[in-house]
This record gives C-alpha cells, sequence and structure tokens, in this order.
C-alpha cells in the first residue's frame, strides 16, 4: 500500500508531536491544530485517527509506531520515547545522492528495481522533506541497451531469491542448439548480466558441473527443499573473474590468449578494456598486441570474429582456427 | 498430515528426441492439483510446424487403483477444437496440464489424450512414481 505524500506530512506532524517532551500526551484536537498550523490545512479527526493507525502499521505499510492513548492523561503518546518515524539521519547531501542512485537504477535495472526501490526510497525521503518535489523522471538522461520484455526475465525474483539463500531449483530448459526440452536441479550461486542478457550459474546435478543456463530459456523454476551443494570456491572464481561472456568453451583452463589488432580497432581495446587481465604491447604500425589471461568463451571467440580481418588470434592457435572457420 | 501437504516434483529426462509426441518433463503434485509439464518441438512433417491441441477429456490413469483424473486446465495449449498453429518447423512450445490432486503413493501413470492411441494423440504409458524420489518443493 503505498502512502500519500500528504499522508507522510501530517505523520510528521504527529510524529514531533509525540515526541515533544516539553508538551507531552497530545490530543486528537492539538494535533489538527498542529497541522493548520504547520500544514496549512485542517484535516478531519477521522483523518487524524486513521493517521494514527496507519503509522501503527507493520513496515512496509506503516512505520511500525508504538503509539498508545494514555486514558489518564487523555492524550497519545510513544510507548518507545526514542522512538521516531525520522530515525536515521540525512543530510541534503545525501537525499540528492540517492535521488541520483535511484535515477540511474530505473534506468540500468528497469522498471523492476526501479519500482519497488522507488517506493522504499520514496519513503526514506519524504520522512525527511516536508515537501517532496517531483523529480523531472520522465527525462531520460542515460541510455542504456535495456530493452523490455526479455523472455523469462519474469523470473528474475524467485532465481535471485534461490541465489540469496541458497535454494537448489528445479526448472524445465529449452536448449536452442539441441532443440530438447529437459529439467534440470540447479544449486544456483549468481545471476550474471552480459551483455544485457540474463543467466543463472549454478552447480547442476545433471552436468556434475557448474554450468550457465539462460534466462530466457528457463521455464517455471520451483524452489526445493533439498540440502545445497555448494560449488567450489576455485570454481566460482573462475566464473567471477576469468571469463569474457557466459558459456566458456569445454575442457578449457585460464590460459593466455594473445590477438593482435590493427591501429583502428586498437583504440576500441585500448579505450574498453574487455577484460582486467588485458595488457598492451603497442606496434610501431599503431596496431597493438593484447594479451589476456582468460578461460576461453563462446562470446570471446563471437567477439573476435566480429572484427573480421582487423583482428588476428595469435595464440592459441586452436582459438585462432576457431576464428577463421566461422 | 504436514507430509501430506508436502508438494512433490518428479523430473524425467529421456535422451531420445521423439517426434511425434511432446516431451514430458516433470510431474508436480500440489495439494490442489496435479500438474504435468511437456516441451514440444514442432519438426518439418508438417507446413511450418502444423499446430497443437489438447483434447477436453485427457485424464490420468493410476493403474494400481484404476481412478481416473479428468484434465482440469491446460496452460500454453489450446484445448480442441481450437488449435495452436506454430510459425516454423523450428518452433517450441513449453505447456502444462493441471489433473485434481493426486494421492502420494507409490504409483504407476497413464496420462490419455485419446484411448484409441493414435500417433498423433499426446498418450503417455506406464509412468512409475515412487514417492520417495519426489523432491519436496519450498
Amino acid at each position: 500500500m503505498a502512502i500519500s505524500r500528504s499522508a507522510y506530512r501530517r505523520y510528521k506532524v504527529i510524529d514531533s508531536l509525540l515526541r515533544n517532551t516539553m508538551r507531552p500526551y497530545p490530543t486528537i484536537i492539538n494535533i489538527r491544530e498542529a497541522c493548520e498550523q504547520k500544514l496549512d490545512l485542517s484535516p478531519s479527526l477521522d483523518t487524524l485517527e486513521k493517521d494514527i493507525r496507519n503509522m501503527k502499521l507493520p513496515e512496509p505499510d506503516g512505520f511500525d509506531a508504538p503509539i498508545l492513548y494514555c486514558r489518564l492523561h487523555k492524550g497519545y503518546y510513544y510507548t518507545n520515547p526514542n522512538f521516531s518515524i525520522n530515525s536515521v539521519s540525512l543530510t541534503d547531501n545525501d537525499i540528492s545522492s540517492i535521488k541520483e542512485a535511484m535515477e540511474l537504477l530505473r534506468n540500468i535495472g528497469g522498471n523492476r528495481v526501479g519500482d519497488r526501490f522507488g517506493y522504499a526510497i520514496d519513503k526514506v525521503l519524504t520522512s525527511f522533506k516536508e515537501t517532496f518535489p517531483d523529480g523531472n523522471s520522465k527525462r531520460k538522461i542515460i541510455q542504456t541497451d535495456y530493452v523490455s520484455g526479455a523472455r523469462g526475465f519474469e523470473n528474475f525474483d524467485p532465481l535471485f531469491n534461490a541465489c540469496k539463500n541458497k535454494y537448489p531449483v528445479s526448472f524445465v530448459y529449452y536448449s536452442y542448439k539441441k532443440r530438447t526440452f529437459k529439467s534440470f536441479i540447479v544449486h544456483p550461486v549468481m545471476l550474471k548480466e552480459f551483455e544485457n542478457r540474463w543467466y543463472l550459474v549454478g552447480f547442476s546435478e545433471n552436468h556434475h558441473a557448474l554450468r550457465t543456463f539462460g534466462f530466457d530459456s528457463i521455464y517455471q523454476p520451483l524452489l526445493l527443499k533439498r540440502k545445497y551443494i555448494a560449488s567450489k570456491q576455485m570454481e566460482i572464481d573462475v566464473y567471477i573473474h576469468h571469463l569474457h561472456g557466459v558459456y566458456p568453451i569445454e575442457n578449457q583452463e585460464v590460459q593466455r590468449i594473445a590477438i593482435e589488432t590493427t591501429a583502428l580497432i586498437s583504440n576500441y581495446f585500448e579505450a574498453y578494456p574487455i577484460h582486467k587481465s588485458q595488457k598492451t604491447n603497442k606496434l610501431e604500425s599503431g596496431g597493438c598486441v593484447f594479451n589476456f589471461e582468460l578461460v576461453p568463451t563462446e562470446e570471446l571467440v563471437r567477439l573476435f570474429r566480429s572484427y573480421g580481418r582487423d583482428l588476428k588470434v595469435l595464440e592459441p592457435l586452436w582459438m585462432n582456427e576457431l576464428v577463421k572457420n566461422r | 498430515m504436514k507430509k501430506n501437504n508436502q508438494s512433490l516434483v518428479f523430473h524425467f529426462n529421456s535422451n531420445t528426441i521423439l517426434e511425434t509426441n511432446p516431451e514430458l518433463v516433470r510431474i508436480v503434485f500440489y495439494p490442489e492439483y496435479t500438474k504435468v509439464d511437456f516441451g514440444y518441438v514442432a519438426y518439418d512433417k508438417y507446413y511450418r510446424g502444423g499446430w497443437i491441441t489438447m483434447a477436453e477429456d485427457t485424464y490420468i490413469e493410476v493403474l494400481e487403483t484404476g481412478e481416473r483424473y479428468k484434465l482440469l486446465l491446460a496452460e500454453n495449449i489450446p484445448i480442441a477444437p481450437a488449435q495452436h498453429y506454430f510459425e516454423s518447423t523450428k518452433d517450441w512450445r513449453y505447456y502444462s496440464l493441471l489433473f485434481p490432486p493426486i494421492p502420494k503413493e507409490d504409483c504407476t501413470l497413464n496420462i490419455f489424450e485419446s484411448e484409441e492411441g493414435t500417433s498423433n494423440a499426446f498418450n503417455f504409458y506406464s509412468i512409475a512414481l515412487r514417492m520417495s524420489e519426489g523432491i519436496a518443493i519450498l
């Protein structure tokens, strides 16, 4: 349930009255008078009583505020005198930074992250600002290549949950190459995004090894009550640190990969290193020899092929052949 | 009591590629219903992969008891006479059939779309289920 901005402003007034030790136990009439003074509006008594009920609701709908009515003093009070709906202090700079981060997240993560995070952050920010000016959210100032509607992205939340809590997952997977459906049990390690596509990396019981599964081919994941099989950290590290892409070529270890590029293409590799292990040897021609320490992947082969004659694989030789044989 | 409410999933993976039948990939025993998941891959026998449909009177038969469980709902596949037409011979379709809950006991199932057992019918025979092999769902 979203909380309106006007309700937040009244909550702020109620909170300040309940925390005022000089004039404790405000009555509902006192609260209305304070709203008239501070907000320049006169809410009905019903509205204010509803506000108090809502503030007492557990999060995320309310603030879990410990408000009680004291029959002796005929007014409201916090049972925990240290309670406030503003329990974190934020400076204007903090608030500005959060808004920028939110805008960035909306652009990168699309609506899925943006909406959920946005609601939580709206709540935080409106607690601190009497007025919460609308951001110019429709004016896009960062554009990423995110396109909504990707198949399988609706499974992001359950798969994220499975990774986070180490729940094995059952799902049906369709292989584009083999044109077969198979059911899998995977012990998830992480979600990985590469070139705007999302993948699940986990220990596959079917393969007895770490494998990558594209979100687009995963159908109806079910979280399982089953002992989680933890993958070896060394194997996970390969996926985290030594891959360009997501699908390692079978039976290949981390190895030195060397390419030679023309002057034109060298500019791009220098400007946008494809891996942290990238090392550059500039040639007199303006071209470069780039060295990497990587596990060869299908995506790396595809990248090298995309440069045609402007790129030559020097090492390993088998990769040179693979890139040439398109 | 707790055990009876536990949902269980069974996996099936054949290593052969069938052309006339969909692939049976999972059966899930929920307290409210039994769900059977299939994958169908179009092939080049028919123009643009042809079409698929599911007969309304499809049912599961438990061989041990003779009990029949009639189709409640089909997800992602139309009920006859409606048809889903593929657009190419390389298309595929994941779909599920929902039946009433089957008792969680070791059993052997037949799934009948057509009792005549024509080559076009989506029939499956003698699916053995051992409850101890089912995997509990959270």
